[in-house]
């Protein structure tokens, strides 16, 4: 098996040091885990549109989002999957 | 007393002609017999191998199997899913993954669940809804590299990479799949060898050789 692969989880599974602001507990069974709240990340959407492809072939749309679906009462910065059909949908017919 | 003899002859050339049928149909029954039952082979040179039965030549089956491989690059435009089926994509030929001449070869048809996991991964599916191929195809050569070169550091989305809470998730499932994976190759090229191994001896063993049948 190629190294790069356990070379990348060890490297992510280093704690974040942004996160450690965020740090939480959690119960787990009986025993307490100390949980992060998830960051913000990017999220990347690969179409195959022919009007959207770059050289590689593909479209790519890329947003950055919360991990949170709830965020201070409201759904906060996170895309709707609605809203992901849609963006899907529209280049189809506006050709 | 004449007709009576006569009669006799006839029955007895009759009895004989049928017993010789009879012999010779059963002759040639045995000799059609391994082949049809059991697969036995002949080489070039006429000499009648071992014949195979039941588990045995199932493995040797996925042995030959791993043999009719085809290269990325001749994969013809295939299809992918991104979450459950919803999101349909062409992945056209110009995509596949051709990482040179010297690259391992892989199944082709391993390219969608891979090109699908990939776009999984980009969009942050979560790891449980994760559609992985079989672990012993997943951690075969071909398959490793495209999940460096195509997933862990693909260039289309390398400024924007993934949330590290999600990435040690995805990569731990990752890991345990290919490390079953890599675990039932061995396994599965162990009984490989050790088939051939019998089978040469016995091979032997029919030309006079020690069999350790």
């Amino acid at each position: 098996m190629d190294e790069a692969f356990y070379e990348h989880l060890a490297s992510v599974m280093v704690s974040d040091p942004a996160a450690a602001s965020d740090l939480s507990v959690k119960l787990s069974g009986d025993r307490y885990e100390l949980m992060s709240r998830p960051q913000q990340s990017y999220r990347s959407f690969i179409y195959d549109y022919a009007s959207w492809t770059n050289q590689a072939g593909q479209g790519r749309v890329t947003l950055l989002e919360e991990q949170v679906a709830i965020q201070a009462g409201t759904t906060g910065l996170r895309t709707w999957t609605a809203r992901q059909a849609e963006s899907y949908l529209i280049p189809a017919f506006a050709c | 007393m004449i007709e009576c003899f006569t009669r006799l002859r006839v029955c007895l050339g009759r009895l004989s002609d049928w017993i010789a049928f009879s012999a010779g149909t059963a002759r040639l029954l045995r000799r059609l017999r391994p082949q049809v039952e059991w697969g036995s082979t002949s080489d070039s040179r006429g000499v009648t191998r071992p014949p195979l039965r039941g588990k045995t030549s199932a493995t040797l089956g996925n042995c030959k199997s791993q043999t009719t491989l085809a290269r990325y690059g001749n994969s013809a435009a295939t299809s992918a899913s991104l979450d459950s089926g919803r999101f349909q994509a062409q992945i056209p030929p110009a995509l596949s993954f051709s990482p040179g001449d010297d690259s391992p070869l892989f199944s082709a048809s391993l390219m969608q669940p891979l090109e699908s996991l990939r776009r999984q991964h980009h969009a942050l599916l979560p790891p449980y809804l994760l559609r992985l191929p079989p672990s012993t195809e997943l951690a075969s050569e071909g398959a490793q590299r495209f999940l460096i070169e195509r997933v862990l550091r693909d260039v289309a989305i390398s400024p924007y990479t993934a949330e590290r809470g999600y990435e040690r998730t995805f990569w731990r499932r990752i890991v345990a799949e290919l490390e079953r994976g890599v675990s039932g190759l061995h396994v599965q090229d162990d009984s490989c060898v050790s088939m051939h191994t019998i089978l040469g001896r016995s091979y032997e063993g029919d030309r006079g050789g020690r069999s350790v049948l």
